[in-house]
């Protein structure tokens, strides 16, 4: 039992409390979802249950906070991790070994577990995450979701009652996601350990929490089951079963505009200029690899006219950051070619492919380098020798344009906003083609949207974009074209809508179709009545309009209609909090 | 791939060597090769490392180091050929000339220098990280919180070094053109420390948060899951250690 009693906290550098007075109940065995807005304190609500705060950072903790009647701050940090254990976000830093078995003895033998019941939780830990194979594995070698899977391991081997994790799938793909969260339920329900995690997804959240909690501006906004399975949707089949509530939370929350236009566009002859504009990035039966490795890209060919917007998904370790590389000249290829505007990346010099294809990174901090907001945008200019009065003028349009303060300190903005510096930086030499590796990884959802609408600004002004994209929402509502990628090789290319909804494309390239396509396909698939154009991705009113005239059912309406709980009032404030969301997409097709 | 100073996972004769006799064994060569300055001796050291790096397989990773290690001694190797004059006279300088005991003795550094790390590096190849750390705790008496700090150091060196990859590489997309020459490189890459020191400590943070949630507070000297005992292989490969360095101190006693 968890109970956090008029709790608010300062730290100590900052001036505002990131939480205040949050006051919470969790009964045993409960899996909890903690969400909302990047420095919403979401975070800091979960140190105070691991006893992180205050015994790491300190600074004004008010309230209590008692896991099993153990007060977290008057307990010495130690005493807390043996009653809650805690994944951290950044999975890299936090192992401490080089080879996974090590990794799940480590905290064993620190909290000296008798020697003979050792060989047992190993074991235990490894099969409950579904990696007893990766025993003798050296960490490095593991991808992104086998990381995670061990880092989970080394914490239940300790046999927490409470396990705690900050953003355990912020960098995973779809697929990788739902394995996670599907273990780890597995384990809690079976254990009944109490398990609090701290997630973006809120399709994932909603799908496994018994608990949805929704932090924003240091406050919860509601705490309680998340929607499942409303009316009619109820029993359809496979995952998509409790996904209109989470789409209606989106549509609310205005996802709805582009999430039409992406309809609309869908309808048309397939976007501008996909068949017709100038070649700008060509591979020809392009393979390439690290070092004396096996190669990651085989044979991989496609072209990509001027104007298009390209996503490229797939599983981690697809090789969709391998081709990025390729199509920037970061990386040269091994066999056959890739051209930029026509021209090998071999004959093009680094300032003259800079200049052609700008590439923003998904970590923004490695790009980051300079002391203010105004020089890092220079910076490019300087790079490629191009000082003067038109750079200046394009550094003033782009601190006009997003609002930024030319003299802070890019280091301490917070993420979102370093996102959009980075971004910022990399357009502001307006190159042709922008590439952008996952740009929509570690943001909220209010800091997503404002990327996004800046990159379809871009492409619409005529810019061709590239994305690697694991969300496929973000997917579906921006891009024209889909290129899926596995092991190194295309397995499906063509508009967006028809490939996410191609079940054998989808299948070998492992990725879940998003949202709309998902609820697009059981009605096409499971409804008596609708006619098939449904399944052809209509606006969502529209779909449901005629299910409800199909089922003769008026409680689709008044579900849709109505806000039934307080999850849609939470994303009301949400709406209210960036008022130039437009109106929910049923509003706009009538 | 294998980055720098992380462990390979193996069966080979060094693999299986108990930690600590590793660890010792190393340390011994390598005091052996700086007892002694005897470029024959020297040499036999330097096959007897690469012969111990050609057994486990690990021959390019050696090929780096040696490359690395090379260049660092090659610093060292050009001091002393300007600052010895030795043997025959070969080219005056103004403050003295260059002679062929000068030469003689830059490549008895570089010689020494190779012998010497190779190794204390491959200790790092061919043993995992938490072996090094429990055997010196457990076997060598280092306090456990010392043998942690050392070991994640060398762990991180990689971590590091791909964040300074991941860094070049971004600017690189931005137009820097790093390859040139060593002093415009120089140049270019100052800038680039702020985010490698940003991104650094964050690392150390959340790694020290890491660890002190997993009970790091508690660990002590009898903590260790394993054991290590010594094997025969163990003490023949230290009676070796200990008679090289012997028969390095006894050319050293005999002048030679």
């Amino acid at each position: 039992m968890i109970e956090i009693r008029n709790f608010s906290f300062r730290y100590r550098e900052g001036r505002e409390p990131v939480v205040r007075d949050v006051s919470l109940s969790i009964p045993d065995g409960c899996f909890v979802g903690v969400t909302g807005p990047a420095g919403s304190g979401k975070s800091t609500l979960t140190y105070a249950v691991n006893g992180i705060i205050p015994h790491c950072y300190p600074g004004d903790f008010y309230g209590a906070v008692t896991v099993d009647g153990l007060d977290t701050v008057e307990a010495s940090l130690t005493d807390v991790s043996r009653l809650v254990g805690s994944v951290c976000q950044d999975i890299d830093s936090q192992m401490v070994n080089t080879v996974v078995e090590d990794e799940i003895l480590y905290g064993l033998e620190n909290f000296a577990v008798p020697r003979e019941e050792i060989p047992a939780r190993v074991d235990e830990a490894l099969s409950s995450m579904g990696i007893a194979e990766l025993r003798d594995r050296t960490i490095d070698s593991l991808s992104g979701g086998q990381k995670q899977k061990v880092a989970v391991a080394s914490v239940i081997a300790l046999k927490p009652r409470v396990l705690v994790l900050d953003e355990p799938t912020a960098e995973l793909d779809p697929a990788s996601s739902v394995a996670v969260f599907e273990l780890l339920a597995r384990y809690a329900r079976e254990h009944g350990t109490t398990v609090i995690v701290v997630e973006q997804k809120i399709a994932l959240l909603s799908d496994y929490a018994d608990l949805l909690v929704i932090v924003d501006g240091g406050a919860v906004r509601y705490a309680g089951a998340p929607r499942r399975g409303a009316g009619p949707f109820r029993g359809a089949a496979g995952p998509g079963r409790q996904l209109p509530a989470v789409h209606h939370a989106h549509e609310r929350a205005g996802a709805a505009r582009p999430l039409r236009r992406a309809c609309r566009a869908q309808r048309g002859p397939g976007g501008r200029g996909v068949q017709g504009g100038a070649r700008m990035i060509e591979f020809k039966n392009v393979s390439a690899g690290y070092g004396e490795g096996a190669p990651v890209l085989r044979d991989v060919s496609f072209a990509i006219a001027d104007g298009e917007f390209v996503a490229f998904v797939g599983t981690n370790g697809a090789g969709k950051s391998t081709t990025m590389r390729l199509a920037n000249g970061l990386l040269k290829p091994s066999a056959g070619e890739v051209l930029v505007d026509g021209v090998s990346t071999r004959d093009l010099k680094v300032s003259e492919l800079a200049r052609k294809v700008g590439f923003l990174f998904q970590n923004p901090d490695r790009q980051i380098c300079c002391n203010t907001v105004r020089e890092e945008l220079l910076f490019g200019f300087k790079a490629l020798g191009e000082e003067g009065s038109a750079a200046d003028a394009a550094v003033d349009a782009m601190i006009e344009r997003f609002g930024f303060d030319p003299d802070a300190e890019p280091f301490l903005l917070n993420r979102g906003t370093r996102q959009l510096l980075a971004l910022a930086s990399i357009i502001v030499l307006a190159p042709p083609v922008v590439i952008l590796d996952e740009p929509t990884t570690g943001l909220d959802f209010r800091e997503c949207v404002k990327v996004m609408d800046t990159v379809r600004e871009l492409n619409e002004g005529g810019t061709t974009v590239i994305m690697v994209c694991h969300d496929m929402e973000v997917v579906a509502d921006f891009a024209r074209r889909v290129i899926a990628m596995t092991d190194g090789r295309v397995v499906a290319d063509g508009p967006t809508f028809e490939v996410l909804r191609d079940p054998a494309a989808l299948k070998a390239a492992h990725i879940l179709p998003p949202q709309v396509t998902e609820v697009a396909l059981i009605l096409g698939r499971e409804v008596p009545g609708v006619p098939p154009a449904v399944a052809e991705a209509d606006t969502v009113s529209q779909m449901v309009e005629a299910l409800a005239a199909a089922r003769g059912e008026e409680a689709v309406g008044s579900e849709a209609d109505a806000p039934s709980d307080d999850v849609a009032a939470v994303l009301a404030a949400e709406e209210a909090a960036a008022p130039a969301r437009p109106a929910a997409c049923a509003e706009g097709s009538r | 791939m294998a980055k720098f100073l992380e462990y390979v996972p193996g069966d080979s004769l060094l693999h299986r060597m108990s930690p600590a006799a590793k660890l010792v064994g190393a340390v011994l060569f390598a005091v052996a090769c700086f007892v002694n300055s005897n470029l024959v001796f020297l040499l036999v050291m330097l096959v007897i490392a690469l012969a111990l790096a050609a057994s486990c397989g690990l021959g390019r990773q050696t090929a780096g180091l040696c490359k690395a290690v090379l260049g660092f001694s090659v610093i060292l190797a050009v001091v002393l050929v300007l600052t010895t004059p030795a043997g025959t006279p070969l080219v005056p300088l103004p403050w003295g000339y260059i002679g062929t005991g000068s030469l003689l003795a830059a490549l008895t550094v570089i010689v020494r220098l190779m012998a010497a790390a190779i190794p204390l590096f491959l200790v790092f190849y061919v043993t995992r990280m938490s072996d090094i750390t429990n055997a010196a705790v457990k076997q060598l008496h280092v306090p456990y919180k010392y043998a942690f700090t050392f070991t994640s150091t060398v762990h991180f060196i990689p971590v590091f070094m791909n964040d300074m990859a991941g860094i070049m590489e971004a600017q690189t997309a931005r137009g820097v053109e790093f390859d040139g020459s060593l002093a415009k490189k120089l140049r270019l890459m100052m800038p680039l420390c702020v985010p490698l020191l940003v991104s650094s400590v964050r690392k150390t943070n959340s790694a020290a948060i890491a660890a002190e949630v997993r009970g790091f507070n508690l660990r002590t000297r009898a903590s260790g899951y394993k054991d290590y005992p010594l094997a025969a292989r163990d003490v023949a490969a230290l009676g070796l250690c200990v008679a090289l360095l012997g028969a390095a101190i006894a050319l050293t006693a005999l002048g030679m």
